[in-house]
């Protein structure tokens, strides 16, 4: 019969778990598909997105940097020094690229045929002189001369690293090559690029490969040795023309792969970025597995309550099977019982008294049942309330007290004292019958008992004041006693608390454990941290001080233990640590932020660093020139002051002994020597001229020449300057007149007969026949005054004249005109541009020419006729 | 005959001068420096001296002035002669106890009849 029974509960529990587990398998399942489908899709989405993003990303570097090298082959100083084949020069140029590029490794140029004219960093061994026409890039290049970001070439060196060049032609004045500028990125350049593009590609496996399929960039370094992707599933794709995002198989991971493709319009590089499918779909496996414990859970809840139900069925068979031997046994028990075991029916009067309780009372069995209870035995002064509650207490209105002391009286000893249990007993109707109790005799145990209460209230209330929670630990580990604050933290009253592990109400019960009997051991422990746990599940993180205490003989009994609350501190501390993230964050994001502000600044700078740098060449150059024109000035200075003392003292010599010879002081000459001491005369008065103008021209230049004014005649200077070249002009059967008025000017005497001694002598020397003819003659003010202010002086001739064109040329130092004369006329050309100098310079005047070629000039010098004070040099 | 003083430091010079001045009648002394002219003056005592301004040791200014400090000397017509440098100083000459001057280069041929003219208004 058993047997069956649990064979049958068996079935049962069978049946509930299928019926549990089977739609809840089917909806997990069903839950997963959805979820995984759904994933991908996203996924799909978010890895098209991103590829396109890296693609947009590498092109626009690119961009920027074949417009960085563009600006730099538009350089003047560069395209110069190529054109000039300067190769140190070049190579400068080159390491100024690479070094404010910042992802530049290299850079080379080559002739227009390919031949690198110079590289930095500088190859060893060299490479300059090689061809590289068999280059793509060059190839590339040559044949529109535009920039070519080349395909993937391989470096001679092993391993093989992904390397591409960046090309760009330079081009001369009308467009023609002047060569080529080829720039090596550095290794990192794609990683670096895609790095900056931040935390998003964690996880996530990008590749570049070129135009061909080769590899530019993979984050795999064992992969180096690998060159052609053209046959990778997405690169395949690419190489047909499509972009997009699918799941495929990838062979070379052997494993599904999640991936995009996408690639750039102008530079042509193909960008993957692809996943395991496996990791994407590992956020739906917890899914799935709460999705399982779930089924696994209700399965077994199932499962539980069809043995609750399997159970229930069987007990009640049983019970009835058992209550007759249980009957029996009770009235045993109530024989022998320790304690007056009583039943009262609803009227008060005893139904039922035990031995025991016989025997408190001091009457037999018969005297006391069927009597009323509160009428023989309860004292005097407490029936009529005791009654009363009884009586509302049968009427269902209060519940029984479970636990009282009371007084009784008995036959022989008066009143004793009991500790009553009570209990109401109700028929099958639930209707209330009567009450059931038991008494224990304490009348002894109270006496001790009302002492030793009075001692530990006092105690008790210290406990129980306090803030943190409070335990006591018997040495099995249970707790023995708790304050009102652990029933607090705990959620459990102290009834409940009472008697159980200690260890139970930690999240950590080891450690608990490992605490107490640490006190045990050592006496005490201090601040051990443990996380206390609340009914309802919350936790208390405290710090538990624990010592033992001992009986009245020093026996170790226990363990008081006392919690501190540290959960404040704790939040204070996270929210602290939560503020300092935060901050992390911020200054993370506005880091990053600020970087990618500073490189679009720097590429900006390198354009102006470019300007800057051709215009500090420029200015260098002409910081040169003017030093250079310093010295030169200094040497000129210095040269003109040695020649005024030193040409000239032994030029005295020769002049003073030559005439006086002439004169035959020392002696009769014979007439050859007469004739070879007169060209040694003339030719030292020449040289001393020329020697004397250079002196003025070059004082008058530097502003040096002052001026000495006086009163004199006019008149008086225009003849002795005639006078000074009369035999020149007799010789040569010239007419020589003056036309002139005696005239007191106020003016530099010296200067002017300096002026007019020049014009004068131009005059004969330039004309063969005919007539030389000074005049002068006052010139009123221009304004109309009456006073005249100013004189004019004419020196007029009628020899070869000037031509239109040269008079513009007269006034300029070292210029001779060309005429038949000039080859045999002797002269240095600062002549007139003395004259013009000192009119205009020192006697504040002008000087002016007009003249018919062939026929006659007329040179006219103006002056005031009073030198203005203060001015003049 | 005459005698008059010549201070020059350039030998050139000197005769050039020197020609000129006998020409015209005059026993000419010669001293190379500042110091030996003004120790000829003061010793020999000439008709006038003729004083280079630019010479070694001290120069012509300085020499003058010693000249004119001796006593027996105060009235010698002293003629400066000034390289083409200094043109401009004629104070500074004067000052210095000069009673003329001429600009270099000198010409031998004129050079006397101007000293004569010269000495002539220093009233000798």
């Amino acid at each position: 019969m058993k047997q069956w029974l649990l064979d049958k509960r068996y079935r049962v529990i069978a049946a509930g778990v299928l019926v549990a587990a089977l739609p809840l398998a089917c909806l997990a399942l069903y839950a997963y598909g959805a979820l995984t489908q759904n994933l991908q899709r996203t996924k799909l989405d978010e890895h098209r997105a991103l590829a396109d993003h890296v693609c947009a990303h590498l092109e626009e570097k690119l961009d920027g940097d074949v417009a960085f090298g563009t600006s730099y082959a538009a350089r003047l100083l560069f395209i110069r020094a190529l054109l000039a084949d300067d190769r140190s020069e070049l190579e400068r140029h080159l390491r100024s690229l690479v070094e404010t590029s910042g992802n530049i490794e290299r850079a080379l140029v080559t002739s227009p045929q390919g031949i690198i004219l110079a590289d930095y960093p500088a190859a060893l061994p060299s490479v300059i002189g090689e061809d590289r026409s068999s280059k793509d890039w060059y190839r590339a290049v040559s044949k529109g001369w535009r920039p070519y970001v080349s395909e993937y070439y391989l470096r001679g060196a092993l391993p093989k690293r992904y390397l591409f060049a960046i090309a760009i032609p330079v081009l001369s004045e009308g467009g023609r090559p002047a060569g080529i500028i080829v720039l090596q990125p550095k290794k990192d350049y794609v990683q670096k690029e895609i790095g900056r593009l931040g935390a998003s590609f964690k996880g996530l496996l990008v590749y570049v490969v070129d135009k061909k399929g080769n590899l530019i960039y993979h984050p795999d370094d064992e992969l180096k040795g690998i060159v052609d992707f053209s046959g990778a599933p997405p690169v395949r794709k690419l190489l047909a023309g499509f972009r997009g995002a699918e799941l495929y198989f990838d062979p070379l991971r052997r494993e599904r792969v999640l991936g995009a493709y996408q690639q750039g319009s102008t530079w042509g590089w193909g960008v993957v970025v692809q996943t395991a499918w496996s990791e994407i779909a590992a956020p739906a496996h917890p899914v799935m597995i709460g999705f399982l414990v779930a089924t696994l859970v209700l399965t077994a809840g199932g499962g539980v309550l069809a043995y609750r139900a399997a159970s229930l069925f069987v007990e009640m068979r049983e019970v009835s099977l058992e209550r007759r031997e249980e009957r029996d046994r009770a009235q045993k028990y109530l024989d022998v019982a320790g304690v007056m075991l009583t039943v009262l029916d609803t009227s008060g009067k005893v139904s039922m008294m035990n031995p025991k309780g016989c025997e408190i009372l001091g009457y037999p069995t018969e005297k006391i049942v069927g009597s009323d209870w509160f009428e023989h035995f309860l004292p005097e002064r407490m029936r009529a309330e005791v009654r009363e509650v009884f009586a509302k207490l049968m009427r269902g209105e209060i519940e029984p007290v479970e636990y009282y002391e009371s007084p009784v009286l008995s036959k022989d000893a008066g009143e004793r004292i009991l500790s009553f249990h009570n209990a109401v007993i109700r028929d099958h109707a639930g209707e209330i019958i009567g009450i059931m109790f038991s008494g224990a005799d304490v009348t002894e145990s109270k006496l001790v008992e009302e002492r030793l209460r009075a001692s530990s209230e006092y105690n008790r209330s210290l406990i129980e004041a306090s803030l943190d929670p409070l335990v006591t630990i018997g040495r099995d580990g249970r707790i023995t006693d708790v304050n009102h604050a652990t029933e607090e933290a705990t959620g459990y009253q102290k009834d409940d608390l009472v008697g159980m592990d200690f260890c139970d109400y930690f999240t950590e019960p080891e450690q608990a454990r490992t605490g107490y009997l640490k006190a045990f051991l050592e006496g005490a422990v201090r601040d051990y941290p443990l996380l206390l746990r609340h009914r309802d599940g919350r936790t208390t993180p405290v710090l538990y001080n624990a010592s033992i205490y001992r009986d009245a003989k020093g026996a170790v009994i226990g363990v008081f233990a006392a919690a501190r609350d540290i959960s404040e501190q704790q939040r204070a501390a996270e929210e602290l640590r939560g503020l300092n993230e935060e901050l992390e964050r911020r200054v993370a994001v506005r880091t990053s932020d600020l970087e990618s502000k500073s490189g679009e600044i720097r590429e900006s700078q390198h354009a102006l660093m470019n300007l800057v740098e051709d215009l500090n060449a420029a200015t260098e150059e002409l910081r040169q020139a003017n030093l250079k024109l310093q010295d030169v000035d200094r040497l000129k200075s210095m040269f003109i002051a040695s020649m005024s003392h030193e040409l000239r003292t032994p030029l005295n010599s020769i002049i003073g002994f030559s005439s006086i010879m002439l004169e035959e002081w020392v002696g009769p000459l014979n007439d050859e020597q007469k004739k070879n001491m007169a060209t040694v005369l003339r030719s030292g008065r020449h040289l001393l001229t020329l020697i004397n103008d250079v002196i003025d021209v070059s004082k008058i230049e530097a502003g040096k020449l002052e001026s000495t004014a006086e009163d004199f005649d006019l008149q008086g200077v225009v003849a002795e300057s005639v006078a000074l070249l009369k035999n020149e002009a007799e010789q040569k059967g010239l007419v020589l007149e003056i036309a002139a008025a005696p005239q007191i000017v106020h003016s530099d005497r010296r200067r002017l007969l300096q002026c007019l001694v020049n014009l004068v002598g131009n005059a004969v020397k330039f004309t063969e026949r005919g007539r030389v003819s000074v005049r002068t003659r006052l010139v009123k003010s221009r304004d109309g005054a009456i006073a005249p202010e100013r004189v004019e002086i004419e020196v007029r001739d009628t020899g070869i004249g000037l031509r239109e064109e040269d008079l513009a040329k007269l006034f300029v130092a070292f210029v001779r005109i060309s005429s038949p004369l000039s080859a045999t006329v002797k002269g240095t050309g600062l002549g007139l541009y003395l004259v013009r100098k000192i009119a205009e310079g020192i006697l504040m005047g002008e000087v002016t020419a007009s003249s018919t070629y062939q026929e006659g000039s007329s040179f006219r010098l103006t002056i005031p006729l009073i030198l203005p004070q203060g001015e003049g040099q | 005959m005459k005698q008059v003083l010549v201070v020059e430091d350039n030998k050139d010079n000197f005769e050039l001068i020197a020609y000129s001045l006998k020409r015209a009648g005059y026993e000419v002394l010669w001293a190379e420096t500042g110091e030996a002219g003004v120790e000829a003056a003061i010793r020999e005592k000439p008709y006038f001296i003729l004083m280079d301004i630019n010479l070694p040791g001290i120069d012509g200014f300085e020499a003058t002035r010693q000249i004119r400090q001796s006593a027996a000397n105060g009235d010698i017509p002293i003629i400066a002669i000034t390289s083409y440098a200094m043109r401009g100083d004629m104070e500074k000459i004067l000052a210095a106890g000069c009673s003329g001057y001429f600009e270099k280069p000198i010409d031998p041929l004129t050079i006397a009849e101007q000293i004569n003219a010269v000495v002539r208004k220093c009233g000798r």
